[in-house]
C-alpha cells in the first residue's frame, strides 16, 4: 500500500524521533499496565482471598470472661448469620527479631492462634511450609517474608514483659483483615497444639481474650454491623483502651488497599505524564518532518498524492510505533511481573498473583493509540495547506519576518552570549516542547522527591496526616495509684512529659443519625504533637468535643452543632468546637477531654498514659526503668518501635515509587534532549558549516548551542519546581481525599527542591555538551565540494 | 613591486574511498600577489573549488604547504585555521549561506563582532560597505528572502569585507544568479579589486573570467597555463579575444 511505503520511508529518515518514541511509549505502557491492572484487580484480589479462607465478615475480639454475654448480644443482632470462637493470645507491643538473619527488632501487637484448631471460618493455607513441623514452630503472617524478608527455617525471638521465647518459622499464612502492619499493628501469628497451651499458661489474663469470627447474612454490610455492634457493647460493657472490640472486613479491605492504590494511581497518572511528553515529541517530529520534507510532499502531490493519502502515511506510522511500543512495554511488564508482584506482596502484605489482564492491556492500548493519533492528526493539518507549485519552488516560509531576535546592533550582551540567545529565539518551537517537557519532569521529580523526604526522611507532615498520637511509651496502668506513678514516670530523667490520652470505642448520635466511632480522650490536646485539628479547636471545658470531618459528615453536623454520646442508656451532649481530619482508622475519630469523659461516665479513670521522651533512641532503657518503678502496675507498649514497624511498608513503597519515577524523569531528559539536540545540529548542519566556514571554532560553536537550550531548560525546570511547591499539597490531599484528608503541609525543604532542580539541569546540560561536540565532526568542505 | 600574500608549493590533495585514490591537485605552485584579481578555471571535476578551499584554509592538503605572508598554515589545527580564516579571509559562495532567520545587518554583524571589539566601529563600517555596494538603510532590517539574488549576494560581499581581509575567496558567486544581478555583483568585485582588494575566484563563466587580471587554467589538478589581462577595461574587445582564444586553446 502507498501509504505503508511513505510511512516506512518518514520513519527511515527519522531514525532517532522513531527511537525516542518507541522508548517512551514503552515506559508508559509499562507504568499505564502495571497500575490500572492492580487498581483493577485489587478489590477482587482482596475478596476471592477472603472468599478462599473462608474469612468472617466480622471480628470481635474479647477478654475470655466476657465470651458468653458478647456471644449472646452478637446472636441477636440484625445481619447475624453464624459465628466461630477461638481462643487466642493478643499482646500489644511485642518485640520480634529474626536472629537468623540478625535483623533489628521490630515492635508489633502478637495475635497467636492454636494452629491446631479445627475452624472452618477463618482458615489458612501454608506458604513455603517447611520440612519438618517442630514443638517450637511458628507460622507468621505473609507479611513478614514479603516486607521483612524472613524465611521458613529462620529462628525468631519474640516477646515481651519477660516472656519471650524462640521459635523456628515453619511457613507462613495469609489474612486480608491483618495483611499489612500499615493496616492493623497486629502480626497474626499460629503456633501448634503444645506450644499454644504452654503460651496460655504462662500469658497474663489480660493477653487472653476470645476470637470471634462472625459471617452475616447475605448483602448485609459488615461496616453497620461493626457500628451497631460497637453501640452496643459501647452501652452494656466498659471496655479498656487495649481490647479491640470490633473489625470489620469492608473497613479493613479498604485500610489493607488504601497505599497501594494511592501507589498505583500515581503509576498510572505518570504514564500519562510520558504519554503527553511523547505527543509533544511527535508534534515536533511532524511538523519538523513537512518543513523539510515540502519538496518531496510537493512531488508526490504533483504525481498525483493527494493531502489525505500523506497524512495517512503518517497516521500508519505512528500507530505502527504506538502500538509495536505499547506491546513491547507490556511484555517488558509481563516478563517482570514476578518482580512486581514481589513489591505489589510488600506494600500489601499478601501474595499477589496475576495473570495478564487482555481487558486491561486492550484499554491502555486503545487510550494510548487515541492519544497519539489525535496529536497526530492535528499536527498534520499543516499537510492540507501545502500546494504542489509552492512546495516544489521554496515550500511554505515559516520564518516570522516581523521579528529580529536580539539584533547585534541594538541589544548590548557578550558575544557568545548574545549569539546563543538569538539561537535559542530562532528555535521557539523545538524550544517551547523542551520547555513543556522540562516542566513535567521537573514537576514530578520535585514531587516525587518532596513526598519521599516527607514520607520517610522527616515524617512529621506524613504523620499529622496519618493522624497517629507520637509518643514513645504507652503505659497502661493498672495499681491504686495513679497520681503517684504518672509523677514517678514523669519525674525520669529524660522524660519529657507524660499525657494521659486512651482510644475508645463509642457511638455519636446527631438527630436521627448515628456514627460508632474511635473517642480520643486526652488530658491536654495542647500536648499532643500531632495536631490532626483542621477547622476550631481542640476541646478545653468538659462539655467540648471535636470530630474528624468523616464522620461530621455522617452524621450531616457542623462546628456549632450540638451532638450526643451515647452511654449506658444515657446520652451526654457536647459542643462540636473542632473539625479535624486524619488518614488513621480511615478518617474516622472523635476527640474529648478526660473530664469531658467523666461527664458521660463518671468513673472513668484515665489510666493510660503517653510517655515522650527527650531521645527517642532510649526507648528500650525507660520502659526497663518503668518497669523496675512500677513493676506488676503498668503493661508498657513500645510506640517509637510500633511506628516504625507499622510505617515500614509504605516507607518501603514510596522509596520504590519515588526512586522509580527519579530514574525514569532523569533517563527521559536525556533522551530527549538527545534527540532534539541531535534533530537540531542535523537541521542546522549546513549553517554551521558555513559558520566554520566563516571563522567560528567548534569550541565556539558548541558554546553557542548549549547556551541556546540551556536557558529554556533552566525556565521549564524552575517552572515546574515553583508548580511543584504549589501543587505538592493539593496533590497530596486528592491522594488521601478518600480518608477525609482536606488539608495537608508536606514540608518543603528548599534544598530538595533546588537539588533536584540542579540535578536535571546538570543532567540536561551534559546531554547537551555531549551531543553538541558532534559539531567537531561537521566539515565546511564537505558542505562545498 | 607586489608583495606575495598566499603561496602554495608543490600542493597536493588526494581522496580515498578505501579502495580507489583519487589524486585531485598534483603538485601545483601558486602565488597570489596583492591586488591580484585571479580567476580559476577549468572543466567540470578538474579541481578548482578543491583548490580555492586548500587555499583559503578550509581544508587541508595530502602534502605541499600553503603559506601565508610566509606562515605555514597546512600545519595549523582546525580551531587555528578557523582563527585564520575570520582574520584574514573573506567568503563569497554561490548559494551566500546567508542565514534566513537573521536580519541583513545581523548576517554582517556576526561576522565582524566575531574579530572586532568594538561594536559601534563594526556598526559605522558595515553601513559604509553596505551604501558602497548599492544597499542603503531600507534594507538593514529586512531578511534574506525578502531580497533579490543580486542583492543577497551583495551583502554577503559586504559580510566577506567587514573583517578587511587580505584576500576575497569566491566560488562561483554569480552562478546562481541572472545576467542583471550578475553583472552588478561584478561590477562591486570588480571595484573593490581596483581599491586594492585580493581577489581569488573559481568560475566556469567568461563574462565573470573577463573581469579578472590573471586566469590560471587548470586540468587534471595541474594548472596547465595561465593567462595575464591587466587591469579591467569595460568593453575591451582585445581583452575578450584574448580570453577567448586563451580558453579555446586550452579546449575549453
Amino acid at each position: 500500500m502507498k501509504q505503508f511505503m511513505i510511512a516506512r520511508s518518514n520513519m527511515k529518515k527519522n531514525v532517532s524521533a522513531t527511537i525516542t518514541l518507541c522508548i517512551l511509549i514503552c515506559i508508559a505502557s509499562f507504568l499505564l499496565y502495571t497500575g490500572s491492572s492492580v487498581l483493577f484487580h485489587l478489590g477482587g484480589f482482596l475478596d476471592e482471598k477472603n472468599e478462599s479462607f473462608n474469612g468472617p465478615d466480622f471480628i470481635a475480639g474479647v477478654p475470655l470472661e466476657k465470651k458468653e454475654s458478647v456471644s449472646e448480644l452478637i446472636e441477636e443482632m440484625d445481619g447475624y448469620e453464624s459465628m466461630e470462637t477461638e481462643d487466642a493470645i493478643l499482646k500489644d507491643g511485642c518485640g520480634f527479631r529474626n536472629i537468623t538473619q540478625n535483623e533489628k527488632k521490630q515492635i508489633m501487637g502478637f495475635l497467636c492462634f492454636n494452629a491446631d484448631t479445627v475452624r472452618e471460618k477463618g482458615t489458612f493455607r501454608i506458604i513455603d511450609e517447611g520440612s519438618e513441623k517442630k514443638e517450637n514452630s511458628i507460622i507468621l503472617p505473609y507479611a513478614m517474608k514479603s516486607g521483612s524478608g524472613y524465611e521458613t527455617g529462620d529462628l525468631v525471638e519474640i516477646g515481651s514483659d519477660g516472656v519471650v521465647k524462640i521459635y523456628e518459622v515453619y511457613g507462613f499464612a495469609e489474612d486480608v483483615v491483618f495483611s499489612s502492619p500499615s493496616n492493623l499493628s497486629y502480626y497474626k501469628c499460629f503456633v501448634y497444639d503444645d506450644m499454644f497451651h504452654d503460651l496460655m499458661q504462662e500469658e497474663r489474663e489480660t493477653n487472653k481474650i476470645t476470637y470471634m469470627k462472625i459471617k452475616l447474612k447475605d448483602g448485609f454490610s459488615s461496616s453497620d454491623f461493626d457500628d451497631a455492634f460497637v453501640k452496643e457493647t459501647s452501652t452494656r460493657f466498659k471496655q479498656d483502651s487495649w481490647m479491640f472490640l470490633g473489625l470489620n472486613y469492608e473497613t479493613m479491605k479498604t485500610g489493607a488497599a488504601a497505599t497501594l492504590n494511592v501507589i498505583m494511581a500515581l503509576l498510572v497518572v505518570f504514564s500519562v505524564i510520558i504519554l503527553v511528553i511523547a505527543m509533544v515529541v511527535i508534534r515536533f517530529t511532524i511538523v519538523m518532518h513537512i518543513e523539510e520534507n515540502i519538496r518531496n510532499i510537493g512531488s508526490l502531490e504533483a504525481m498525483g498524492f493527494t493531502n489525505g493519502l500523506i497524512r495517512q502515511a503518517f497516521v500508519i506510522q505512528f500507530a505502527g510505533i504506538t502500538v509495536l511500543s505499547y506491546l513491547v512495554g507490556l511484555l517488558i511488564a509481563l516478563c517482570n511481573s514476578g518482580w512486581i508482584a514481589g513489591i505489589i506482596s510488600s506494600a500489601i502484605g499478601l501474595k499477589w498473583i496475576s495473570s495478564p489482564d487482555l481487558l486491561v492491556a486492550g484499554l491502555g492500548l486503545i487510550v494510548t493509540v487515541v492519544l497519539i493519533l489525535s496529536i497526530t492528526i492535528q499536527a498534520t493539518r499543516k499537510v492540507k495547506k501545502i500546494t504542489p507549485i509552492a512546495a516544489l519552488r521554496s515550500g511554505i516560509h515559516t520564518h516570522n519576518f516581523k521579528k529580529n531576535h536580539l539584533p547585534y546592533d541594538t541589544v548590548n550582551l557578550p558575544f557568545t552570549l548574545h549569539t546563543g540567545l538569538k539561537g535559542m529565539f530562532q528555535n521557539k518551537r523545538q524550544n517551547i516542547a523542551i520547555g513543556i517537557i522540562s516542566l513535567m519532569l521537573a514537576f514530578v521529580s520535585i514531587f516525587s522527591a518532596t513526598i519521599y523526604y516527607n514520607f520517610v526522611v522527616e515524617p512529621s507532615a506524613f504523620l499529622r496526616i496519618i493522624g497517629m498520637e507520637k509518643g514513645q511509651i504507652i503505659v497502661t496502668y493498672e495499681g491504686e495509684k495513679p497520681e503517684e506513678a504518672k509523677q514517678q514516670i514523669a519525674g525520669l530523667d529524660g522524660v519529657k512529659k507524660v499525657l494521659p490520652y486512651a482510644t475508645h470505642n463509642r457511638t455519636l448520635q446527631f438527630g436521627e443519625k448515628e456514627a460508632s466511632t474511635g473517642f480520643i480522650v486526652c488530658a491536654d490536646y495542647d500536648q499532643v504533637e500531632i495536631q490532626t485539628i483542621y477547622q476550631g479547636r481542640y476541646p478545653v471545658h468538659d462539655n467540648e468535643i471535636a470530630v474528624s470531618n468523616v464522620i461530621l459528615k455522617k452524621l450531616g453536623a457542623k462546628i456549632g452543632d450540638v451532638i450526643s454520646l451515647k452511654g449506658e442508656g444515657t446520652t451526654t451532649d457536647y459542643l462540636v468546637v473542632g473539625m479535624t481530619e486524619h488518614i488513621n482508622q480511615l478518617g474516622q475519630s472523635a476527640s474529648i477531654t478526660v473530664d469531658g469523659m467523666k461527664r458521660a461516665e463518671a468513673d472513668y479513670q484515665a489510666n493510660n498514659w503517653y510517655v515522650y521522651l527527650e531521645n527517642e533512641k532510649d526507648t528500650e532503657r525507660y520502659m526497663d526503668q518503668i518497669t523496675d518503678l512500677l513493676s506488676e502496675d503498668v503493661k508498657l507498649m513500645n510506640l517509637e518501635e510500633t511506628f516504625i514497624t507499622t510505617l515500614q511498608t509504605i516507607v518501603q513503597a514510596v522509596t520504590a515509587i519515588c526512586g522509580l519515577f527519579g530514574v525514569i524523569c532523569a533517563a527521559v531528559v536525556v533522551l530527549i534532549l538527545f534527540f532534539l539536540v541531535k534533530v537540531k545540529l542535523l537541521k542546522e548542519r549546513t549553517t554551521i558549516g558555513i559558520q566554520k566556514a566563516l571563522g567560528f571554532t567548534t569550541k565556539q560553536l558548541i558554546a553557542h548551542n548549549i547556551l541556546s537550550f540551556i536557558p529554556v531548560v533552566f525556565a521549564g525546570v524552575a517552572a515546574g519546581a515553583v508548580l511543584a511547591v504549589f501543587l505538592v499539597d493539593p496533590l497530596t490531599v486528592m491522594m488521601f481525599s478518600i480518608a477525609g484528608v482536606e488539608s495537608c503541609e508536606l514540608l518543603i525543604f528548599p534544598a530538595i527542591v533546588a537539588g533536584v532542580a540542579v540535578i536535571l539541569i546538570v543532567l540536561a546540560l551534559l546531554t547537551i555538551t555531549g551531543v553538541s561536540a558532534r559539531i567537531r565532526r561537521i566539515k565546511p568542505r564537505e558542505l562545498f565540494l | 613591486m607586489e608583495q606575495t600574500v598566499l603561496e602554495a608549493k608543490d600542493l597536493c590533495k588526494t581522496y580515498s574511498n578505501g579502495k580507489v585514490m583519487q589524486h585531485v591537485l598534483k603538485n601545483l605552485n601558486i602565488q597570489i600577489k596583492e591586488g591580484d584579481f585571479t580567476v580559476i578555471m577549468g572543466s567540470s571535476g578538474s579541481g578548482k573549488s578543491t583548490l580555492l578551499y586548500a587555499l583559503s584554509g578550509m581544508d587541508t592538503p595530502t602534502l605541499g604547504e600553503v603559506r601565508f605572508h610566509k606562515e605555514n598554515i597546512t600545519s595549523y589545527s582546525n580551531d587555528q585555521l578557523a582563527i585564520f580564516r575570520r582574520k584574514h579571509c573573506g567568503f563569497v559562495f554561490q548559494q551566500m549561506y546567508l542565514n534566513d532567520t537573521m536580519s541583513v545587518l545581523d548576517n554582517i554583524l556576526i561576522c565582524g563582532l566575531l574579530v572586532q571589539k568594538n561594536k559601534r566601529e563594526v556598526i559605522r563600517y558595515a553601513k559604509e560597505l553596505l551604501a558602497k555596494v548599492g544597499l542603503n538603510e531600507e534594507c538593514y532590517h529586512k531578511f534574506p528572502t525578502q531580497l533579490s539574488g543580486g542583492e543577497a549576494q551583495r551583502v554577503a560581499i559586504v559580510r566577506a569585507l567587514i573583517n578587511q581581509p587580505e584576500i576575497i575567496f569566491a566560488d562561483e558567486p554569480t552562478g546562481a544568479l541572472n545576467s542583471t544581478n550578475a553583472v552588478h555583483v561584478l561590477d562591486v568585485m570588480t571595484k573593490l579589486n581596483e581599491d586594492g582588494q585580493s581577489i581569488v575566484m573559481v568560475t566556469h563563466d567568461m563574462k565573470t573570467a573577463r573581469r579578472a587580471n590573471r586566469i590560471l587554467y587548470l586540468k587534471d589538478g595541474v594548472i596547465v597555463d595561465e593567462l595575464l589581462l591587466g587591469a579591467y577595461v569595460k568593453d575591451d574587445p582585445k581583452r575578450h579575444q584574448d580570453l577567448r582564444d586563451f580558453l579555446l586553446r586550452m579546449g575549453w
